[in-house]
């Protein structure tokens, strides 16, 4: 009975002890079923995504397509930047150590193609990275003879290259573009969203070496090209602006130069250059300075030049008559501050016209204080002082217009006879393109369109208009600055244009110091604005030069400067000379000009006052056969 | 109780007749199967040809237009390097450069323009005055 009892309990014992063992693997089943389930869902569901970026990542690989970068064209179509494919030549140093060739014999290859030391090259390859560029941004062909040298560890890679194919012209205003095709200056940089266009992208299957799956499917986005561009800018115009200005600046030793070219019934530039000036494609060869688009970066208090603002506002309001003759004495009081004229004289009754002509300071103060605070600035606001002109151009300066509060008792004389103020020369061309165009200012503008996909012009929006003074108002200015020029006492003897009825206005302005209050002795900047043909104006010229030495004076300096780049804009853009027969010698005395086009009759064509009507032709207007235009001369023996 | 239901009378017997039974016999499955089957491969055959043809000859239109592709943005490369070497040779102060050092020119001082008048059908030459300066 015991025996059997014992066994029953030992029976019993195993038969629980297996159920437990059984229970346990079932449990410890069960969590290592629960634990993979729940693995699963994590990965499949919770961290999909974080996944599949990383299963993308190791499979496939993303090459970026660089979008071609646009051009830039001068006016007729001529290019002014572009790109070419250029090569760029890397090292693996790495994989270099592992070939059997040193890194001297590799370098010493090499340097003869990249235009480097031997040494140099070979201290690159013989570092511990894996990448390192041993030249960027060579010829393709360069590229080409390094990849057939086939040297370990070196690679050649595809990039773009900018380039400015004609010798650095308009420098200042194309800018230029850094070495990832980035604008970094001038319009490079204004127009960098319509010429870098938009990267693409090539999606690429590769094997777990990293070397790719030809058969495998592509995927491509291609890039979209940048848009070119077409400037307003005249290649000939803007090449004899340059060279003109750049002597001009060698001869008088001036700190520097600028110039600029409008198309008066559009406002479009047709030249606008800055001397010193900068090769684009080595711009590590230049300096800061010689980078700055002065014409609208730079601001200069316009001096005389500004007069035309004060006349205008004068003649708009009626504070003065064009038959009124002013008294008009060499000084002036006007606070504790005595203003005079450049030269002295004894008291002088002057008509506007003669006060214009002989840029005289005290009359024009005179007219200004008829005039009072408020309009003035009112008109110089209106001009476009004080604030961007539109044009486009990055980093373009507003000018310094104070307000009419923060005037003292100085600042009214001060500011009409343009000091005191400051505007960029593109500012101050504006103005004389609104008189010019019968006292509607257009705004300045850079750019003519954009070239289509199917290499049509797309022109840009027409550049806005508004009215500054009434085109009787312009058309009686107009007339006296003719005077500048061809009166006998005209500031601007030299910037007369043979052929041409010139008008412009002189300006000899004194440079703010930079250590004190007041003004900088000795420093000056000679200026002169104008249009032509006076009777029709078909376009503005404006110069300024920055403290030339010995003279200093606009009509001497920067007039024969203005002279030159009109005559031959004039005769470029084959603007007939004015009418002999029907032109005056001496508009201001009281004479008529008239259009020499077909045009219609001008603002310009009344006569300022009336009475006898002179028509002397302009001397030497003879019959004369034509000249080619180029003369050659005989070979020297 | 339960009816026995009476079963139907049994139909005769057919005869024995003495007409002898034409020779039959089952006929085997095995010979269309085989024409199957080879009709099969020769299909599957063909399929994985023309197949590995296509694919062939794909391969070898894409290397064609791979090679295409890359002549013609060597062709647009060669363009833009001529492009800006014509420019170069254009560029303003190049041409007058080598106009005034190698061929010895000189820019015109006095440009002449030819005034027409129809109504009188002859014409008129104004010209700059010489002695003007300039």
């Amino acid at each position: 009975m015991t025996r059997r009892a014992v066994a029953g309990c030992r029976e019993a014992m195993a038969r629980s002890s297996s159920r437990r063992r059984l229970s346990l693997l079932l449990i410890a089943y069960l969590a290592v079923t629960l634990a993979m389930g729940w693995r699963l869902v994590s990965i499949q569901v919770v961290n999909a995504a974080e996944y599949r970026g990383l299963a993308v990542r190791q499979s496939q690989r993303q090459v970026t397509l660089p979008a071609r970068r646009g051009r830039l064209y001068d006016r007729g179509g001529e290019p002014l930047a572009m790109s070419l494919a250029a090569a760029t030549i890397y090292a693996n140093p790495r994989e270099v150590r592992r070939s059997q060739t040193t890194p001297m014999a590799i370098a010493q290859q090499l340097a003869p193609l990249l235009d480097r030391r031997a040494k140099d090259l070979a201290q690159l390859l013989a570092g511990d990275q894996t990448f390192v560029y041993l030249a960027r941004q060579l010829p393709w062909r360069v590229g080409e003879q390094v990849t057939a040298l086939r040297l370990p560890g070196l690679g050649v890679l595809e990039e773009s290259r900018r380039v400015y194919p004609s010798d650095g012209l308009a420098a200042h205003v194309v800018g230029f573009a850094g070495v990832d095709g980035e604008g970094l200056a001038g319009l490079e940089l204004g127009l960098d969203q319509i010429l870098a266009g938009q990267p693409g992208a090539l999606q690429l299957e590769r094997a777990p070496g990293g070397l790719e799956i030809s058969a495998a499917p592509r995927q491509v986005t291609p890039p979209v090209p940048g848009r070119d561009v077409v400037l307003t800018v005249d290649r000939e115009i803007q090449s004899m602006t340059e060279r003109v200005l750049g002597d001009a600046v060698a001869s008088y030793g001036a700190e520097g130069g600028s110039a600029v070219v409008l198309d008066v019934a559009t406002g479009q530039v047709l030249a606008m250059a800055s001397a010193p000036t900068y090769d684009p494609e080595r711009i590590g060869d230049s300096p800061v300075a010689a980078r700055r688009n002065r014409v609208v970066t730079d601001i200069f208090e316009p001096g005389s030049v500004n007069k035309v603002i004060t006349i205008s506002a004068a003649l708009e309001e009626e504070v003065v008559s064009v038959r009124e003759r002013l008294r008009v004495p060499d000084t002036h009081r006007v606070g504790s501050k005595v203003f005079s004229d450049s030269h002295s004289h004894p008291t002088q009754r002057m008509t506007l016209a003669e006060i214009v002509a002989q840029s005289s300071n005290i009359g024009t103060i005179k007219i200004a204080q008829r005039l009072g605070p408020r309009r003035l600035h009112e008109y110089l606001a209106r001009y476009g002082y004080g604030r961007e002109t539109g044009v486009g151009f990055p980093g373009e300066s507003a000018g310094l217009l104070p307000g009419v509060k923060g005037w003292w008792d100085t600042s009214l004389p001060t500011i009409s006879i343009g000091q005191g103020v400051s505007a960029s020369l593109l500012q101050v061309a504006s103005v004389f393109t609104t008189i010019a165009a019968g006292g509607e200012q257009v705004q300045p503008s850079l750019v003519r369109g954009t070239v289509r996909p199917d290499g049509r012009l797309q022109a840009a929006a027409a550049a806005p208009r508004r009215r500054v003074v009434s085109a009787q108002t312009a058309g009686t200015l107009a007339r006296m600055l003719v005077g500048v020029v061809d009166d006998e006492y005209g500031t601007c003897e030299l910037c007369a244009v043979p052929g041409y009825a010139v008008g412009g206005k002189t300006g000899t302005a004194q440079k703010p110091s930079t250590t004190h209050r007041g003004y900088e002795p000795g420093a000056y900047v000679g200026s002169f604005v104008g249009f032509a043909p006076a009777e029709d104006p078909a376009v503005v010229v404006g110069v300024a030069l920055d403290e030339p030495r010995p003279l200093y004076y606009g009509g001497l300096t920067a007039g024969p400067v203005f002279a030159d780049i009109m005559g031959f804009v004039l005769n470029h853009r084959h603007v007939p000379p004015s009418d002999p027969k029907a032109r005056s010698a001496a508009p201001v005395a009281g004479s008529a000009v008239t259009t020499a086009g077909s045009g219609g009759p001008s603002p310009l064509a009344s006569p300022l006052v009336a009475g006898p009507r002179t028509t002397s032709p302009l001397p030497g207007w003879a019959q004369r056969p034509a000249l080619p235009a180029w003369v050659h001369r005989p070979a020297r023996r | 109780m339960t009816a026995v239901l009476a079963r139907p009378p049994a139909a005769p017997r057919p005869q024995a007749t003495s007409t002898r039974r034409p020779p039959l016999r089952v006929v085997g499955r095995t010979r269309h199967a085989r024409r199957y089957i080879a009709l099969m491969i020769l299909v599957i055959v063909l399929a994985v040809f023309g197949g590995v043809s296509l694919n062939a000859l794909a391969a070898e239109q894409s290397f064609a237009h791979r090679a295409l592709v890359t002549e013609v943005d060597t062709l647009h490369l060669r363009l833009d390097e001529l492009t800006v070497g014509v420019a170069r040779l254009e560029a303003p102060d190049r041409i007058r450069r080598v106009a005034e050092t190698r061929l010895g020119m000189v820019e015109a001082q006095q440009p002449a323009f030819l005034a027409l008048e129809p109504a009188r059908a002859n014409s008129r030459v104004a010209s700059r005055d010489p002695n003007a300066g300039g």
